[in-house]
């Protein structure tokens, strides 16, 4: 389980775990002031494991995800953290060597597989040169190599779809070969941020199998980028809930789903339709997100909150590890003693 | 793409036949009598009765659709009448001065490329930087400098004071320089923009984030992935520029004293020359007809969206 009492350098560090990210802060300096976008992020992404981070639009996931490929461009910028990939610190990096990481031990599935693909290019085109750019290999070699990995996803006649653009597969087939390059080079860490979130409620399914069996097979650590807790329940093994650029819970997929401690969490779960029910109302979570640029020196879910009370004005919120492996920043929780918390009247 | 273009040729016919309406129109429309305008440039006085000879002698007097058809009849064996002016062949005298005017053309073109896609690409990626600011004031330069003010402070200070290039007429590679760098001055600054324009708009494109995600190098993103996508709207724009091109070579090849078949065609302009006028009316059609189907082409390469659903559809 996390222990995130551990905040210090790459010696601290399980050798467990493959990802150890550690108060990430990315920044944007916009017109309007600075956006906290991600602020004081912390996680461990183990091999074989899924890590969910799920959240409403503007939350920060995609940031997240961004910041740890060193993909954030200006105005955004990483301010502080530390982000460890197998014992090494990535923001150490030249630009040099973080390109030639990526791809190859970190690879992005991205939310469109519509927009993804280079529109004028063949599949077989995009995939080869990723190919050339990491092992070096080119021509037939590549193109074998090519088709092997389209097979590897599940795509009949891969030879005939690398002669393909882009335009002239569907959706699904578009997100497998994404799926396909991403893990092409088995990388250690794979981020997939929304990646059935553009695509038609079978073919998620289908995707969302297949992906299972594919991250099961390579042994990478998985980053969920979602907002979608169906998907969350299909894939993930733990749960980071994140909320104005925070963590506002942390857990094991069971303990976040049967024993949510956060507010948030909990209005997010409410807020799933289910079938077979009379209930018919759809349960948004009230209120907006706020704004990110003045964050307030309290807990950011305050003015949205069920449970508020006056004590929730003493500042942020920290991080806490409520019981074994299970965290959450609410300072009504945290001031609750374990064995009340547990108890379900507010559920 | 054999029947896109088979289609596109037949496109060609009516396109040509309203073309040829029009020029033909032209020496109808045109104020004077063509027989006395040819018994003037000739010398001869315009008598009632040698007008009236003459206009029996050219089928002026037939119904106009009879003169159209026998126009038209000459136009299809590439007998476009004769110059008034010389009396030579317009057919002849047009074919013999293009290949001067295709060269300048497309020198200028060459020029314009050089210049428009490395700076066009680099304002885009230093956006709001020096090279972005330096771009933008010479594109304004470029479009409001105008060709013959540029031409001509390019001959003072090249040709006169440094004695780098001719002053005029044309020869080998180093009469075409300023000559090419006038014609395409404004057209690169234009077309730079519109790069740079199209450039940033590809880049913040999601699956240029995805080729950096994937580790590509920022040279092989920029000049391949970026750039192919980037260059479709330019082509587009560039088929309507050519026509540009080529009617700013008249004035260049008057500056120049360019032996083209601009100058020519001013000329003929100043003397009235209706044969010649209208044959350069039609031929210049023709050229910009093909030119456009040339762009077309180029675009069907670039662009396999086209290519590929333009063949499912014939």
């Amino acid at each position: 389980m996390v222990d995130l009492s551990q905040t210090g350098g790459a010696d601290t560090i399980s050798s467990k775990t493959i990802l150890n990210v550690r108060n990430l802060c990315t920044y944007f300096y916009t017109r309007q002031g600075v956006v906290k976008a991600v602020n004081g992020v912390s996680f461990d992404v183990k091999p074989g494991r899924t890590l969910a981070i799920v959240g409403e639009s503007g939350s920060g996931k995609t940031v997240t995800a961004l910041s740890l490929l060193g993909l954030i461009d200006p105005p955004g910028k990483i301010v502080s953290g530390e982000i460890y990939l197998d014992g090494r610190n990535l923001l150490g990096l030249s630009r040099e060597e973080l390109r030639r990481l990526r791809g190859k031990d970190m690879a992005l599935v991205f939310q469109d597989p519509m927009t993804s693909l280079n529109p004028v290019f063949t599949i077989g085109t995009q995939i080869t040169e990723t190919l050339t750019c990491h092992m070096g290999i080119a021509g037939a070699e590549a193109k074998i190599k090519a088709i092997e990995m389209l097979k590897r996803v599940g795509l009949p006649h891969p030879e005939k779809i690398i002669k393909r653009y882009p335009f002239q597969l569907s959706g699904g087939q578009r997100q497998r070969v994404m799926i396909a390059l991403a893990l092409s080079m088995n990388p250690r860490v794979l981020i997939a941020d929304e990646p059935t979130t553009a695509l038609d409620v079978t073919v998620q399914a289908q995707i969302l199998y297949e992906m299972r069996q594919l991250i099961k097979d390579c042994r990478a650590g998985v980053i969920l980028i979602t907002h979608d807790l169906g998907v969350v329940a299909e894939l993930a093994d733990e749960v980071a809930v994140m909320y104005a650029g925070s963590i506002v819970e942390y857990g094991d997929v069971y303990e976040i789903f049967d024993n949510p401690l956060h507010p948030y969490t909990r209005a997010l779960l409410k807020s799933i339709p289910r079938l077979g029910t009379k209930d018919e109302v759809l349960r948004p979570v009230q209120g907006q997100p706020p704004s990110l640029i003045d964050l307030p020196g309290r807990c950011a879910f305050l003015p949205r909150c069920e449970h508020g009370a006056g004590g929730c004005r003493a500042g942020v919120p920290p991080l806490e590890e409520i019981i074994p492996g299970h965290a959450v920043a609410c300072h009504r929780v945290i001031a609750a003693k374990p064995e009340e918390v547990t108890l379900r009247e507010l559920a | 793409m054999k029947q896109y273009l088979i289609k596109r040729l037949f496109y060609l016919i009516p396109v040509m036949f309203g073309v040829s309406i029009i020029t033909f129109g032209l020496i109808n429309l045109a104020p004077g009598d063509p027989a006395e305008i040819i018994l003037r440039s000739s010398g001869v006085e315009p008598t009632l009765e040698a007008v009236d000879a003459l206009r029996e002698e050219l089928g002026l007097n037939d119904p106009v659709y009879i003169q159209y058809g026998r126009w038209f009849r000459d136009v299809l064996h590439l007998d476009l009448g004769q110059s008034y002016r010389t009396g030579r062949p317009v057919a002849e005298e047009i074919f013999s001065r293009f290949p001067a005017t295709l060269e300048l053309t497309v020198a200028a073109i060459f020029f314009m490329l050089l210049i428009s896609i490395p700076s066009g690409i680099l304002a885009a990626l230093h956006r709001h930087a020096f090279v972005d600011h330096l771009s933008r004031i010479w594109a304004l330069a470029g479009a409001s400098l105008p060709g013959f003010w540029l031409g001509l402070l390019l001959i003072y200070y090249f040709s006169v004071k440094l004695g780098i290039f001719p002053v005029m007429g044309r020869g080998g590679l180093d009469h075409l320089v300023l000559p090419a760098v006038t014609l395409g001055f404004g057209m690169a600054a234009t077309y730079a923009r519109l790069l740079r324009a199209s450039m940033l708009e590809v880049l913040g494109q999601d699956y240029i984030k995805v080729a950096r995600a994937r580790g590509l190098k920022e040279k092989l993103i920029v000049g391949r992935h970026a750039l192919k996508n980037a260059l479709l709207p330019v082509v587009t724009a560039f088929g309507m520029s050519f026509g540009h091109l080529l009617g700013g070579a008249v004035i260049v090849e008057t500056i120049f004293a360019w032996p083209g078949v601009g100058k020519f065609f001013v000329d003929a302009i100043f003397n009235r020359d209706y044969p010649v006028i209208q044959g350069y009316a039609l031929f210049m059609a023709v050229v910009f007809v093909i030119v456009n189907l040339l762009v077309d082409i180029a675009y069907v390469f670039l662009d396999p969206r086209i290519r590929l659903e333009r063949g499912r559809q014939v």
